[in-house]
């Protein structure tokens, strides 16, 4: 953290401000140098060697024609000489002043002023130099002056100017220049140094905070996926924050991160400094947990699921917080691809989710179930779809009789029996669930339904059988729609409302709870009863069945068990069974499976029965046979609901 | 021409330069051994050629009138010379090889705008370059060649 403050204040606004003024500053120093070395450019060396030739000659021509009229002063000149020397020199200053080749010597210093002045002067002698030539000698004496002024002037400006002069000044300036330039390169690299130095720290501190999660400083998902690989002791534990989303909605994004910000502490409170804990999104995270011998493994993921359970608060509300845990265990075997074991852990908490399990560790049994889940649910598909499939579901019947006669048949439960043609016999239960998490609940009742019809019609029309028909109902059954179905399923068959009874377990209950009493009034309505199905295993309390307005109690097999050995739970059984005649709740007493038992149970009175003892479930051509063999007595068709009546 | 008489007649030129004001609106071509004089009648008598051009030397574009400079040498006669010095009247020279200096299009003019040229007009003979016509040859290499004042062109053997 200390380290990740001293990096914050080196990304701190005054340090970038700094370090771009420093370049800035470098910037118009090069600038500037570069501005004088331009002037420099433009006193080239060829303009140079120009400029000192143009004054040379215009030396040399000065000089010419001074030498032309100290001959003629002595009175030995030639007069033409004479002359071409003042036009040659005549031309030079023409050319020094006006042509394009010459204007470097003119633009130096105040040359063009002196020039213009001394070719006003050389101009200013042709009239006495004329009247000279002509033999006038007024005032030639004083021209002669005024011609070696000029000429000295002339000689002046050349000595003066250029020779040796420009070429210093360009030398000194090529040496500030150079000089200069050397400064600024140290400058420059220092700065450059600089730069780089603070570049690299920024990549450095980019690619650190790319790897790691702004909210909690966990390292995250860029850095899980940069992970070569995982030591195979190491066990991988992936955990979501269950219900995330909807406290997202709940609370916002501020309460979102605040819950993600106290789930990683509690980890971190849980997690020693070798395991290691990742954030890959705001609900997910990865635990590597250092190596440990496997069978502390369950413990240590105990320990984790409990620590994550707490009462999260935020403002004047209370959330309870929760994870579910999916773990690959430490790797005995060959060390196979970390990706792979990772992946296996994700598919374990999905599966834990799924069946609403805290935790799920991979190992060979979880794969297997997830495949063996895989192929029932295709094979529910299939089924559902009316397409050929591996999945074979069917229906049997478990009569129940009554207390008092067992050959008096009140009806039977319609029991599922699921067979794969590679997993062979699944437990109806496993499937029931297995529809109810891939939202096929409906789907499945629906058949059932349909099935039920189909098998037992001929028994209400041909026989005028007047039995119960026990229907369990599973949890996506429970809904308004449910009236529409059993009408258009059940009874538009021709099954008679009265026969009807449907099952419903308390926990499947408590599901639909606001509108259950709604659903099984209207299906009273319709003269269709409703029986409590596995009474007392439930997780719901007495008073909440008590609410609930079905005409049965199934009491569940486990009182049964023992109560031909233990009179109390005989009596505990009898008791259930009498709370049950003061609520006008009809029992039926599941599990009875011996002769000591079944006479136990006929002692308590007006009850029903199923079980082993009676009759184990049938097909229904058994069940059939059974109710149309000559032993076999049923209610008469104008009996009340389910009460015994015996046919004569 | 005999010894004798190719001396009077070199005396007579050193005399007609050193003396003469003739001298300076002459063009003297000498290959160290014979000198030719040729003055503006004679130069004006050969085909003229025309150039019209800028240069570093005034303002805007002027028109140039007179024989090619091949022409004046040819003038001359075959001497197998391959290094030709032009010298100017305030004593520039300036040496090249005949090869390049044949190769320049280049011109000695003796008229600027249809006019003579005086002496502070950079006259009478200007070697002029077809600058505007041949860019190439408009820099320092060749402006070098542009003798004004011309005086004397010498004709040796490297």
């Amino acid at each position: 953290m200390n380290s990740q403050s001293v990096l914050a204040g080196l990304f701190s606004r005054i340090t970038v401000v700094l370090l771009f003024s420093v370049v800035g500053v470098l910037l118009s120093a090069s600038f500037y140098t570069y501005l004088q070395d331009r002037k420099l450019q433009s006193v080239s060396l060829s303009a140079l060697r120009m400029a000192s030739w143009n004054l040379v000659r215009l030396g040399s021509e000065a000089s010419a024609l001074d030498r032309e009229l100290s001959l003629l002063d002595r009175g030995v000149g030639e007069p033409a000489q004479v002359t071409l020397r003042y036009d040659v020199l005549w031309s030079r200053y023409d050319y020094l002043l006006t042509s394009k080749e010459s204007a470097p010597t003119r633009e130096h210093d105040s040359n063009a002023a002196r020039l213009q002045d001394l070719f006003t002067r050389l101009q200013a002698l042709e009239d006495p130099l004329t009247r000279r030539l002509a033999g006038d000698l007024t005032g030639w004496s004083d021209a002669m002056a005024a011609w070696h002024r000029q000429w000295q002037d002339a000689m002046q400006l050349v000595t003066d100017n250029f020779v040796g002069d420009e070429t210093s000044r360009l030398m000194s300036s090529v040496e500030a220049s150079r000089d200069r330039l050397a400064k600024l390169r140290i400058l420059t690299l220092i700065a450059l140094a600089v730069v780089f130095g603070y570049l690299a720290l920024g990549m450095a501190f980019l690619r650190k905070q790319s790897k790691t999660d702004p909210v909690t400083g966990l390292p995250n998902s860029h850095y899980l996926h940069s992970l070569g690989g995982v030591d195979p002791r190491i066990s991988i534990i992936t955990c979501a924050i269950q219900k995330y989303t909807l406290v997202l909605s709940e609370y916002g994004q501020e309460g979102a991160t605040s819950l993600t910000r106290a789930f990683a502490r509690k980890l971190q409170r849980e997690l020693s400094a070798d395991d290691q804990l990742i954030q890959v999104s705001a609900s997910e995270f990865v635990i590597l947990l250092a190596p440990l011998a496997p069978e502390f493994v369950e413990s240590s993921v105990y320990q984790l699921v409990s620590a994550t359970r707490f009462d999260w608060r935020i403002g004047d509300s209370v959330w309870h917080a929760s994870a579910v845990f999916g773990v690959a265990p430490p790797c005995t075997g060959k060390a196979g691809d970390w990706q792979i074991r990772y992946q296996q852990a994700h598919r374990a908490l999905v599966q834990a989710s799924e069946e609403n399990q805290s935790y799920f560790i991979d190992g060979e049994a979880l794969r297997r179930r997830i495949l063996e889940e895989r192929q029932i649910h295709a094979g529910l598909l299939n089924l559902f779809n009316e397409e050929p499939g591996a999945l074979m579901l069917r229906l049997v019947y478990q009569p129940i009789v009554s207390a008092a006669d067992v050959n008096l048949v009140t009806g039977a439960e319609v029991l599922l029996r699921c067979e794969h043609e590679s997993l062979g016999f699944i437990p109806p239960n496993r499937v029931v669930e297995l529809c109810e998490r891939y939202g096929l609940g409906e789907q499945l009742g629906c058949w059932l339904f349909r099935r039920v019809a189909a098998e037992t019609r001929q028994l209400y029309s041909g026989l005028r059988y007047t039995g119960n028909l026990s229907i369990n109902l599973n949890p996506a059954m429970l809904s308004m729609k449910l009236i529409g179905n059993v009408e258009r399923l059940l009874l538009e068959p021709g099954i008679p409302a009265a026969a009807l009874c449907m099952e419903i377990t308390e926990d499947n209950a408590a599901l639909e709870f606001g509108n259950i009493n709604d659903v099984i009034e209207a299906l009273h309505g319709l003269g269709i009863t409703f029986a409590l199905d596995d009474f007392g295993t439930g997780h719901s309390s007495l008073e909440y069945v008590r609410e609930l307005k079905v005409d049965r109690l199934k009491i569940d097999r486990c009182f049964v068990e023992g109560i031909e050995l233990d009179a109390n739970k005989a009596k505990f059984l009898a008791s259930i069974v009498a709370m049950a005649n003061q609520a006008f709740m009809k029992s039926v007493i599941e599990g009875v499976e011996n002769e000591l038992q079944w006479q136990q149970v006929q002692s308590f009175g007006d009850v029903l029965v199923q079980g082993y003892y009676a009759h184990k479930p049938m097909s229904f051509n058994d069940y059939l046979a059974l109710l149309l063999d000559a032993g076999t007595r049923w209610p008469a068709p104008d009996s009340a609901r389910g009460n015994a009546e015996v046919r004569v | 021409m005999n010894d004798r008489l190719r001396s009077m007649l070199g005396l007579a030129i050193l005399l007609l330069i050193t003396f003469g004001s003739a001298s300076a609106q002459t063009l003297e071509i000498t290959d160290g051994k014979e000198t030719l004089v040729l003055d503006r009648a004679l130069l004006e008598s050969f085909p003229q050629s025309v150039i019209e051009t800028t240069s570093p030397y005034y303002d805007g574009t002027a028109e140039f009138a007179g024989p090619t400079l091949a022409r004046v040498i040819e003038h001359f006669g075959s001497t197998g010379a391959n290094e030709v010095t032009l010298v100017a009247l305030n004593g520039y020279k300036v040496a090249g090889s005949m090869k390049e200096l044949m190769s320049l299009d280049a011109i000695v003019s003796t008229r600027q705008n249809g006019e003579p040229m005086s002496i502070r007009q950079r006259g009478p003979y200007w070697i002029m370059l077809p600058l505007s016509e041949r860019p190439e040859l408009d820099s320092e290499d060749f402006h070098r060649y542009m003798v004004w004042q011309l005086n004397r062109i010498e004709l040796t053997q490297e």
